[in-house]
């Protein structure tokens, strides 16, 4: 993952990346392009037209609900929720330890989340960026962590419930886009 | 005189201080902490913060519908690898150089921060997806909390088409044209309402000013003989500074961190510009 990193930020060239525990655990890639390389081939050679990459995608209306065919695991769920419970009254240094392992389960339902509902992908990823950036929880935004994980339990979540589940976290201090803010103006 | 914003950021800042902020700083107050605390600390001396509905169109065409490309494709990929590849090829037009950039970089600042011990290239793909369209949904939220008032001066019709997921997963973030011949807002009976306003920006652009201003004061001068010409989506948006600014004119400050246009239109409508940006960065 470094170098793959490293080649997406500088342009050096990437070769065999180790992530993982399993089978995935490398991937060649050497024959990735070239940042610098690839700006500058199509800075004199791409045509004007394009290629049609910013087409419009056709629109449709969203769905009522959806269901999860293979939910998270239930027991890193309970773990979670187990670790948050009265996480605010807990003293500063096991309130962070609490955090730093919600974190790492947070990381582990993600290897379990392939099956999943993009709205409950959706809601964990609301939460990891929630704490992202949080090192102590004040009592309302504990609250509204709880409820999250609560929610993430539901077999079904629909888009209308994840909008209620955003805009809490957004009150208690939630910023959507920082995780992507570090860009070129 | 013209004075700077540093000068400014200072001066007559009152408890009934009201502040109108343009989409830049807007963006600021999206961003780490690093950079939006400033900013924040800055806002936080004025009772009454606003902005425009006109700046949240900019700021979804700005850096959304980066995001939504992203998003967009990797539906096609099954891991990061594949993604980096889609994105240099989607970007390939010479003119979409500063774009590719600013994808790149989202994409490097979200893998970043993930252990790459504990993730495979395919998981954080799924990642990065659910992320960035959580980041894309939520935005125009945070949004319209960061400030206490949006004025809707330009009754602007796509700035009031919120990004939202369809049932198959894609995400809308499309700022749609708008045509002359059908108009959806109104903004040509804003510039009727405000002409005084917009002959002071035009007759404070110089031949010194920027390329964008150059273009603000043209197409001042055309709404002058019609202002329905300002219903072409291609129009509006080439004085959008000038539009975000008339539509706060009720405020007493104006805040933005694009010095080149927002210095000569504070000075022609009469507001102290701050600049919590520049200002943070000359402390330091």
């Amino acid at each position: 993952m470094s170098q793959l990193l490293q080649s997406i930020k500088n342009g050096t060239p990437a070769q065999d990346v180790e992530v993982g525990s399993g089978n995935q655990t490398s991937m060649d890639l050497s024959a990735l392009p070239n940042k610098t390389d690839v700006q500058s081939k199509f800075a004199v050679s791409h045509p004007a037209t394009g290629d049609g990459e910013f087409q419009r995608a056709r629109f449709e209306p969203v769905g009522r609900s959806h269901t999860a065919p293979k939910s998270f695991n239930q027991g890193l769920l309970e773990k979670a929720e187990e670790l948050l419970d009265n996480i605010e009254s807990a003293e500063k240094d096991v309130s962070i330890l609490k955090l730093e392992s919600v974190r790492h389960v947070i990381c582990e339902l993600w290897n379990t989340s392939t099956y999943t509902s993009l709205q409950h992908q959706s809601l964990l990823a609301l939460i990891e960026a929630f704490l992202a950036h949080i090192d102590l929880l004040q009592i309302e935004q504990a609250a509204a962590l709880r409820g999250a994980f609560k929610d993430l339990a539901f077999p079904r979540l629909t888009e209308q419930h994840l909008d209620v589940i955003r805009s809490g976290l957004i009150d208690v201090g939630h910023n959507p886009l920082v995780a992507f803010s570090d860009i070129s103006e | 005189m013209a004075s700077s914003p540093t000068d400014t950021f200072v001066a007559n800042v009152t408890d009934k201080s009201q502040v109108h902020i343009d989409t830049s700083l807007q963006i600021e107050l999206q961003k780490s902490h690093n950079n939006a605390n400033p900013v924040r600390a800055a806002l936080s001396k004025y009772v009454f913060s606003s902005t425009s509905t006109y700046a949240r169109k900019e700021f979804k065409r700005g850096w959304l519908q980066d995001l939504a490309l992203i998003y967009k494709l990797c539906d096609r990929c099954k891991s990061v690898p594949e993604l980096y590849d889609q994105v240099q090829s989607a970007t390939n037009h010479p003119m979409a150089q500063r774009r590719r950039s600013r994808c790149l970089d989202a994409i490097f600042a979200f893998l970043s921060t993930l252990d790459s011990q504990k993730t495979t290239l395919e998981v954080a793909l799924t990642r990065l997806r659910a992320h960035l369209g959580e980041a894309i949904l939520g935005a125009y939220v945070k949004w319209d909390r960061t400030v206490t008032h949006q004025y809707d001066g330009t009754g602007c019709a796509r700035s009031s088409e919120r990004p939202s997921r369809a049932s198959n997963g894609a995400i809308d973030v499309t700022v749609r044209e708008c045509k002359q011949n059908k108009i959806q807002c109104s903004v040509h009976s804003f510039f009727d309402r405000n002409r005084d306003s917009f002959q002071k920006i035009s007759d404070s652009v110089s031949p010194d000013s920027s390329k964008e201003l150059q273009d603000t004061k043209r197409i001042i001068a055309s709404a002058m003989q019609n202002s329905t010409v300002l219903c072409d989506s291609g129009k509006c948006s080439g004085m959008s500074e000038a539009l975000i600014a008339v539509d706060g004119l009720q405020s007493s400050h104006f805040a933005a961190n694009n010095d080149k246009e927002w210095v000569t239109i504070s000075n022609a409508l009469g507001k102290p510009l701050i600049n919590p940006v520049s200002a943070h960065k000359a402390s330091r």
